[in-house]
């Protein structure tokens, strides 16, 4: 597809990176000229210096012969001038980034009235994904399918519980629950095991899992599995209004740390329950006296990637059950990650992943098309939920008598809302949604593409 | 640097060589040219032989940066044109190896300078293979890499410093957005002109082997013709039709590009090809009129400066005149011609058009600002600003090419031929143009040097070919390191 990318910042370069991975024709268009130059040297696509709400910008980069034109610059508005004329020029679709808390209502005029087929906002994005996390104490990371019945959880297991040297077949006894381990990173490798697989202390294991048992399942492991109660959040950003809008409807108790007054002041007059202290949450007499420590959470959302990563550094020593810590522009996030402590929250690169779901989608239009997109370790394994339609290959078959791709899986199955953890006898039917786990460096755009080539 | 990854390019370029070999090879069985058919196959099976197990290096990182795309080039075409000398070699064409390698890369540089006196006596397989040569680096054999074999799964820029190392001009511009579609679009545009060209020889009757092999010659503006005099012999609508050729292929291809998408205003408005026609129309101008005497009728007189004027600043090198007994002011004006070269972006050499353009609205500005120091003024070139960093580039660019033309005249000076000689054969070879004036005039050749100064002139080619940098990159103790400082 031809798809045009309107601000090559952060978000912008990310989405212009794994789509071109994908096999499209991206332009990038950036104010500017070091930007795009830059861009246009570390990716096979093209780059352009101008203003991309200008016709003329929009012309050269070829925008009415455009399938997909994403806006993602700093300023919402202009966003949205970009999706107004790229309709205007004949663009097949539009999407505008918008993340002004104070839009997040009006989603709806932008998309009938503007005509954008979608609105992305990273920072929601993001505060939804803390919320999750916030639930479930124990996991690194929640992903959700089948409209939040079943979930593929991160968790790392520690020396001496139930998952440490326990073999994949006997899971769902010691568990108590059907599960299957979707994909484990082992010392840097990603594998995406089978029944015969132990694991092991400090590996990072994907478990995917029914989400009516998640708990149970945590508490098997031995996981805190208590919802956080005191929260702590850490510099008051977007991320930390649409959270603490989330929040305060679920009797959190809720401590804000900012260190602009005004910003502060704003703050706990938008949001009332919350108590909101001004001081500089980067010190520790502060972090101190506001007793950090002793919260169930702590969420660092400051501006700056370098502070977050500090002061969850700070604060897991401290001995904080959970941390979720808000990484923007930094590419060493990971080595954080690597530590199992930390929850990394980055809103751009979740962004970045709708938008490519959505291209995806966009694909295939017909036959069984990518409902879901999750990643998974680090973005090595993708997680797919496709719808099953007659067009599938395997239609009534059991499990066992089909063929796949190396590194392939069906992880569950969604049959009318029951959720069936899948063995060999089980089948696909019209209807169904399934869950599929793939390798990411290869793309999969429809439910076919996961079975082997037939000879 | 990533060594693997340079191998493994290296490996596959060779590949390609062998296989463009293959044509040549089919020729000489056909024509029952024994010795030129068992050279070719011999050389076929060395550069499989080379290139096979060098292409199957597995790269343990594929990323390549700037560094790794010049030396990747550089040596690349080392290596390319010391294999492509092996048919010139093993048929007896030319005894010498270092002529052959002479040769080859005059061919591959679309020079077209030649060490050899007569070449109707040669067979016609090495004939055409010369003349292939010219074809093949005129568009460079990498960009044709680009497009049979994308660097690695992941489509990163990696193929983007190969084509800017290897393609002419201050910035390599995609056409289009993916590396590899460009480079399909700049050879089929290549190949499109090449066929169009050879049609229009065979209207004007000309010999079918003649007929292709300086078609290749006209459209790497190499030089290479296959008769004793150039192009003397051939009729009036054939110098035409070649002038023209050699004039198109002159002209940035981004201009057809913008053609065939039908962009006619932005692509007729294009400033470097305004200046290359201006400058080609004057010089005809005066030249004409400088050369009135020799010639009967005013037709022939420009004819015959259009012809060589076309040949020159294309940098293609043929001559249907020995221009060098003109007037000095047209003898100047030529040598002027070699240092300007053709537009970027196309297949002709020269220090290019547009950076004589922005050298000379940088000299404007630096001039205008001697006496409005605060003045801030901007270079535009196509209505685009042209950044200062460019610019200077531009500047040091220039300044490294006559630093190498100093160098490699003090080089071949050695030889104790007249000025005159010694300066134009070394222009005429870093520019890619072939003949020059005096000892290396359009009825002269190269073959009188020593030793010392084929090898000055050989690397003059290449640096004059792959704009100086991944030559000289290659002599740069730091690059070959493997933490590079």
């Amino acid at each position: 597809m031809k798809i045009v990318i309107i601000g090559g910042g952060m978000v912008g370069s990310t989405i212009a990176a794994q789509l071109t991975n994908e096999g499209h024709d991206i332009t990038v268009v950036d104010r500017s000229q070091a930007i795009a130059d830059q861009i246009s040297d570390s990716l096979d696509c093209m780059a352009l210096a101008g203003n991309g709400a200008s016709l003329e910008v929009m012309r050269s980069a070829d925008v009415p012969n455009s399938d997909l034109l994403i806006a993602c610059t700093a300023q919402d508005e202009l966003n949205m001038l970009c999706c107004v004329f790229a309709k205007k020029l004949g663009c097949r679709s539009a999407i505008a980034r918008v993340r002004t808390p104070e839009y997040a209502d009006q989603m709806y005029y932008f998309k009938e009235e503007l005509g954008m087929s979608m609105t992305i906002n990273p920072e929601l994005n993001a505060a939804r994904e803390m919320f999750k996390l916030l639930e479930i104490p124990g996991v690194l990371k929640r992903d959700s399918f089948a409209k939040g019945r079943v979930e593929i959880i991160e968790v790392v297991p520690k020396p001496g519980d139930v998952l440490d040297g326990t073999q994949l077949l006997d899971l769902p006894r010691k568990l108590r629950c059907r599960v299957l381990v979707a994909a484990v990173q082992r010392d840097g490798e990603v594998i995406i095991p089978d029944g015969s697989f132990t694991l092991r202390a400090g590996d990072k294991v994907s478990i995917c899992a029914p989400t009516s048992g998640l708990v149970g399942i945590l508490r098997s492991i031995g996981e805190n599995q208590k919802k956080a109660k005191n929260i702590m959040l850490i510099g008051c950003g977007k991320v930390t209004d649409y959270l603490c809008f989330m929040l305060q409807n679920e009797g959190s108790r809720i401590r804000v740390i900012e260190s602009d007054a005004a910003a502060a002041a704003a703050f706990a007059e938008r949001y009332p329950k919350a108590e909101v202290v001004c001081a500089d949450g980067r010190s520790e007499a502060v972090l101190r006296e506001e007793n950090a420590a002793g919260m169930d959470a702590v969420a660092a959302l400051t501006e700056h990637d370098e502070e977050n990563l500090i002061l969850s550094m700070y604060l897991s020593a401290a001995g904080v059950p959970q941390v979720l810590t808000k990484v923007d522009n930094t590419e060493f996030g990971n080595l954080l990650a690597g530590r199992g402590e930390s929850r990394i929250i980055s809103p751009k690169k979740l962004c970045a992943d709708a938008i490519v779901r959505y291209v995806r989608a966009m694909q295939n239009t017909e036959g069984s098309g990518v409902l879901t997109l999750h990643h998974l370790v680090d973005g090595k394994v993708d997680a797919l939920e496709f719808q099953v339609t007659d067009s599938c290959r395997y239609l009534g078959k059991k499990l066992l008598e089909m063929r796949f791709k190396p590194n392939t899986r069906v992880a569950c199955i969604n049959r009318m809302g029951r959720i069936i953890i899948p063995g060999g006898t089980d089948t696909l039917e019209a209807g169904d949604t399934v869950v599929v786990i793939a390798s990411a460096n290869r793309v999969v755009l429809d439910l076919n593409d996961v079975f082997a080539d037939e000879e | 640097m990533n060594y693997r990854a340079v191998f493994n390019i290296i490996g596959k370029v060779l590949c390609i060589v062998a296989a463009f070999l293959l044509p040549a090879l089919i020729l000489s069985l056909a024509l029952r040219e024994q010795a030129a058919a068992i050279a070719f196959a011999v050389s076929v099976a060395a550069c499989v032989a080379l290139g096979a197990p060098l292409a199957s290096i597995k790269p343990k990182r594929t990323d390549i940066f700037a560094r790794e795309g010049l030396v990747s080039v550089g040596l690349a075409w080392i290596f390319v044109s010391l294999l492509g000398a092996l048919p010139f070699l093993l048929s007896g064409a030319i005894p010498n190896y270092l002529d052959c390698v002479f040769e080859t890369v005059s061919g591959f540089t679309t020079t077209g300078a030649t060490i050899l006196s007569d070449v109707e006596h040669l067979p016609r397989g090495i004939l055409y293979w010369r003349s292939f040569t010219h074809w093949l680096g005129g568009m460079g054999v990498l960009v044709f890499l680009l497009i049979l074999n994308p660097l690695s799964d992941k489509n990163t820029g990696e193929g983007m410093h190969l084509l800017r190392a290897e393609s002419p001009g201050i910035k390599a511009s995609k056409l289009v957005p993916r590396m590899k579609d460009s480079a399909t679009i700049l050879y089929l545009i290549y190949i499109g002109l090449t066929v169009l060209e050879f049609v229009l020889l065979i209207l004007g009757r000309m010999p079918l082997f003649d007929a292709v092999c300086l078609t290749f010659g006209t459209a790497g503006t190499g030089g290479f013709g296959v008769l004793n005099d150039s192009l003397a012999s051939y009729s009036p609508y054939c110098q035409w039709v070649i002038t023209a050729f050699m004039l198109l292929f002159g002209v940035n291809f981004n201009v057809y590009f913008l053609l065939l998408m039908r962009k006619f205003g932005k692509a007729i408005r294009n400033e470097e090809v305004l200046v290359y026609v201006g400058i080609v129309v004057a010089s005809i101008a005066v030249i004409s009129i400088s050369i009135l005497r020799f010639y009967e009728t005013i037709g022939e007189t420009v004819r015959a400066a259009a012809f060589q004027v076309a040949s020159i600043i294309s940098t293609t090198g043929y001559s249907t005149a020995d221009f060098d007994r003109w007037p000095q002011i047209a003898r100047t004006i030529l040598v002027a011609l070699m240092f300007c070269g053709a537009c970027a972006g196309s297949t002709g050499g020269g220090a290019k058009v547009i950076r004589v353009l922005i050298s000379f609205k940088a000299a404007r500005r630096s001039i205008y600002k001697t006496m409005h120091p605060n003045s801030v003024r901007i270079i535009h070139v196509d209505g685009e600003r042209i950044d200062d960093a460019t610019v200077s580039a531009v500047g040091a660019y220039m300044l490294v090419y006559f630093i190498i033309t100093a160098a490699a005249v003090l080089l071949v000076s050695l030889d104790g031929k007249t000025f005159e000689t010694s300066f134009t054969a070394v222009v005429a070879c870093l520019n890619n143009i072939g003949p020059g004036l005096g000892g290396v005039g359009p009825m002269e050749n190269y073959g009188s040097f020593t030793w010392l100064s084929k090898v000055v002139l050989t690397l003059s080619m290449l640096i004059g070919r792959l704009e100086i940098y991944p030559i000289l990159l290659l002599f740069t103790p730091s690059v070959w390191r493997k933490i590079h400082r």
